[in-house]
């Protein structure tokens, strides 16, 4: 079975289901060219993790892989502090928090408990702020919840129809190149 | 993405590597060289930033390394790679191949269904009445050859079959091209007969258009041999056959210009057999002749195929499809 999900696409499923078959269209050109404007910053927030400079710490584990059999899904964490069993996701900015983004951080939680991993708590931190933000762990049924919008991801079907929000499509940086729409995006 | 931004900060480089030219990658810029001695030593003619580069065509001689081919692929950069006669024996772009939907779209499209090629032909035929109308000639020739075109274009519209369509668009070219060119002796149109120097500077201006368009098309992931007016026929990449039919007025207008300034002569030409082909040292002049005219299009032309893509996805009315007017 090869049809894993990439966390970090979660959210952009909620988003619009649609743009995960554009990125699937057009990822081979390079990611951090096509990036908008919002996505580079994140991706920027990102980089002292990714390269796994941002603490010395020995119970810190940055980046790391992470993998689930049972959700088909795979990814890499932010920072996982050992000795807390708390795992953190830094962005560098949070006007709010979407579902999307708490469905990564379960992800990422479903994905070390299955290999073998205690986290406790997770949280997110914002760089801009300095603020570290609690988030609950998922109930059963919360996980029920989740599972459920796994298996809608992975039985997705592009070619069905889907309810278009032109103000969700002006902020979509596959705006120009999708057919669902007539409109500019924002960033054009 | 693209974006229109980005279309317009691009650009479409072509590039002459006959004469001891070289492409070379250094620090992640293209560097174009040419040979100044025997001992091989080289100058820098230009360095191509590729965030630039929309397409970048090469006329003559290229190594194509996997580093450049790493490149094109990171900065969405098409590369077509053309013999001196420029006809192109390598096209590298796929950033949208995986558009399955739009492929599958194109293959469910009834073979009998006219409804997009009309709306082609008859912007076709509009530019070509526009195109007589901007001579501003008031000869016989020029005004009954515009008063038949305008004529043909409601038939358009009534036509019940493909090879009506054919013959339609065939009797308004005839028109077109014996009023257009006048001046020059047109015999008629011969695509590919190299029969005189009119057809064939046609034919190089068509292929650069051809190549032109293809390079739009790729952009979003169509099956270029699957047209909608012109039929799937072997090797012949139908689609690109369809969309560029609006654009041809750009080079017609173009040679029309070059033939009245003297920029495109017998003189340039080589005759072997009855067959004009240009001399190698002028096919320069004349890529760039065309190039010229298509680079200040490109804008156009994105926007014509983006629409045409979301209409044809639509399955939009043929009133909403576009129309590139000259
Ligand atoms: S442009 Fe709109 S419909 Fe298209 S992928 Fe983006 S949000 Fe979805």
């Amino acid at each position: 079975m090869n049809d894993y999900i990439l966390i970090s696409t979660l959210n952009d499923f909620i988003f619009c289901p649609y743009s995960i078959y554009l990125h699937n269209v057009y990822m081979s050109t390079d990611e951090d060219l096509y990036h908008a404007v919002p996505q580079v910053r994140g991706t920027v927030a990102h980089k002292a993790t990714d390269s796994k400079s941002s603490s010395t710490q020995k119970d810190v584990i940055l980046a790391l892989p992470v993998f689930s059999e049972r959700f088909h899904l795979m990814g890499k964490i932010d920072v996982y502090k050992r000795k807390e069993k708390k795992l953190v996701e830094r962005k560098y900015q949070l006007k709010g928090i979407f579902q999307g983004q708490i469905y990564q951080l379960w992800a990422q939680f479903f994905c070390m408990r299955e290999m073998g991993y205690i986290v406790e708590s997770f949280a997110f931190y914002e760089i801009s702020t300095n603020r570290m933000i609690p988030i609950s762990l998922p109930s059963s049924e919360k996980e029920c919840q989740f599972e459920k919008f796994v298996s809608d991801f992975l039985n997705y079907d592009p070619s069905s129809p889907i309810k278009i929000n032109p103000n969700k499509c002006s902020h979509c940086i596959y705006c120009n190149l999708c057919d669902k729409t007539d409109l500019e995006n924002v960033y054009s | 993405m693209f974006t229109h931004k980005d279309i317009e900060y691009r650009t479409i480089f072509v590039i002459n590597c006959i004469q001891k030219r070289h492409l070379r990658l250094l620090n992640g810029e293209l560097l174009l060289e040419e040979e100044v001695d025997d001992e091989g030593r080289v100058k820098t003619l230009t360095k191509l930033p590729f965030q630039k580069i929309f397409a970048l065509f090469v006329v003559g001689h290229i190594t194509i390394t996997s580093a450049l081919i790493e490149k094109c692929q990171k900065y969405g950069v098409a590369l077509v790679v053309m013999k001196p006669n420029l006809r192109p024996i390598f096209f590298w772009s796929n950033p949208a191949e995986a558009n399955y939907l739009l492929r599958q779209r194109q293959h469910l499209m009834a073979k009998e269904d006219l409804s997009i090629a009309k709306i082609i032909v008859n912007n076709k035929i509009r530019n070509q009445i526009k195109s007589l109308k901007n001579t501003r000639k008031k000869d016989d020739i020029t005004l009954s050859a515009i008063e038949k075109c305008i004529s043909y274009l409601p038939m358009v519209n009534q036509c019940i079959n493909y090879s009506e369509l054919m013959g339609i668009e065939g009797i308004v070219a005839k028109q077109f091209f014996a009023a257009f060119y006048q001046m020059h002796h047109w015999e008629g149109r011969r695509p590919r007969a190299k029969c005189d120097v009119i057809n064939a500077t046609l034919d190089i201006g068509y292929t650069i258009l051809f190549n032109y368009i293809e390079c739009f098309l790729r952009l979003f992931g169509f099956d270029l041999y699957v047209g909608v007016y012109h039929r799937l026929w072997f090797k012949r990449k139908s689609l690109v056959c369809d969309i560029m039919e609006p654009f041809r007025c750009v080079i017609d207008k173009t040679v029309r210009k070059g033939l009245n300034r003297n920029q495109i002569s017998e003189k340039d030409f080589n005759v072997r057999k009855g067959e004009y082909y240009l001399k190698r040292e002028k096919n320069k002049e004349y890529q760039q002749l065309f190039y010229d005219a298509l680079i200040p299009y490109k804008g156009d032309v994105f926007d014509y195929v983006q629409s045409y893509y979301r209409c044809f996805m639509q399955k939009k009315s043929v009133s909403e499809y576009p129309q590139f007017l000259i």
